[in-house]
């Protein structure tokens, strides 16, 4: 093993750990929420998208249809076709092998790709990490749902903290950036309001609609066109 | 959730994910798309930070939640890795209920 391949091997373990404990905060939220462990477990193995997967919940335990659950995790996975076309040149072999490649592609992988220098360093990361995060996240989910009822109330050891800090990890590079720093407060103060109206999984969508309210407010104060493509 | 929802909801993010690697390996998506596409999630996570922070049983609530949310937040402005991340934000708000 090569020292850049044992590199990108400690830091996918590290990324995977992390990410194996909101695996287990999701397994035990959805046992929680009365869903059978196979199901559960289910999810993970064949969504494989974790801000998709606790939205979807979160809608379905706000009272949503099951429409409007798969609306509003499709919605936030449409990022994919963006990391998917960023990452597409960085991935050799054939149709299968991409193919199959789609499916470990998640925020973290691709950023271990793209931050490679060369495309077969920016290969091998985006496989060993796609790998660990998915034997991660699944081993997570399974621990989490099989114990929850063992372990009691997760907002005791804060586990309903870390998806939120999660979703906020992987927003901070774009909020170093003006034009994404309007769209994320533009996101989350639409979903603010709409929370006192409507289903939590309807004002996430709706919250989509903050890059048009950003667009907005970025021309009335006067923000360059560089500035609105810049992120 | 049912298996309707997990598959549809699979078979969604998969044709998302392979849109790239599988249909546009050797192209590039238009600049506005492009900058549409890489903002959508921006306002979304955003939302979904801010929902799973305050969402309760019965509407949006104020606890621990919130102030673990702040420690990420200035633990990511010093630049901490997102284990530490993660781990201090549950810390906190495992702290605050324990009552210190």
């Amino acid at each position: 093993m090569s020292s850049f391949d044992r590199t990108v091997v400690k830091s996918s373990i590290l990324l995977g750990s992390t990410i194996g404990l909101i695996g287990f905060s999701y397994g035990i939220a959805a046992t929680s929420a009365g869903i059978p462990i196979a199901l559960t477990c289910a999810t993970s193995l064949l969504v494989f998208a974790g801000g998709s997967q606790f939205v979807a919940l979160g809608v379905l335990a706000g009272g949503g249809s099951g429409v409007a659950a798969v609306a509003s995790g499709l919605l936030l996975n449409a990022r994919f076709v963006a990391f998917g076309v960023a990452v597409a040149p960085k991935l050799g072999g054939g149709a299968v092998r991409r193919a199959v490649a789609a499916h470990f592609l998640v925020d973290a992988s691709a950023a271990m790709a793209l931050g490679q220098s060369n495309r077969a360093r920016a290969e091998r990361a985006f496989w060993w990490s796609g790998l660990m995060i998915f034997a991660a996240w699944n081993l997570g989910t399974l621990l989490g749902a099989a114990g929850a009822s063992v372990l009691g109330d997760p907002r005791v050891l804060g586990l309903d903290a870390a998806f939120p800090a999660a979703m906020l990890a992987m927003l901070e590079p774009h909020l170093r950036t003006p034009c994404g720093r309007r769209v994320a407060a533009c996101g989350a103060l639409i979903a603010l309001v709409a929370l006192f109206y409507v289903p939590p999984g309807a004002a996430i969508v709706a919250a989509s609609l903050g890059v048009v309210a950003a667009w907005v407010a970025g021309r009335t104060a006067g923000g360059s066109a560089g500035d609105q493509v810049s992120s | 959730m049912t298996w309707a929802i997990v598959l549809s909801l699979a078979i969604g993010t998969y044709a998302l994910k392979s849109a790239g690697p599988i249909l546009l390996s050797n192209r590039q998506l238009p600049p506005r798309a492009a900058t549409v596409v890489s903002l959508v999630p921006v306002a979304l996570l955003a939302a979904l930070a801010l929902v799973q922070t305050v969402q309760g049983s019965d509407g949006p609530v104020l606890d621990a939640r919130v102030a673990a949310l702040v420690s990420a937040f200035f633990a990511l402005a010093l630049r901490a890795p997102f284990a530490v991340v993660v781990l201090l934000a549950m810390a906190t708000a495992a702290a605050i209920r324990i009552g210190f």
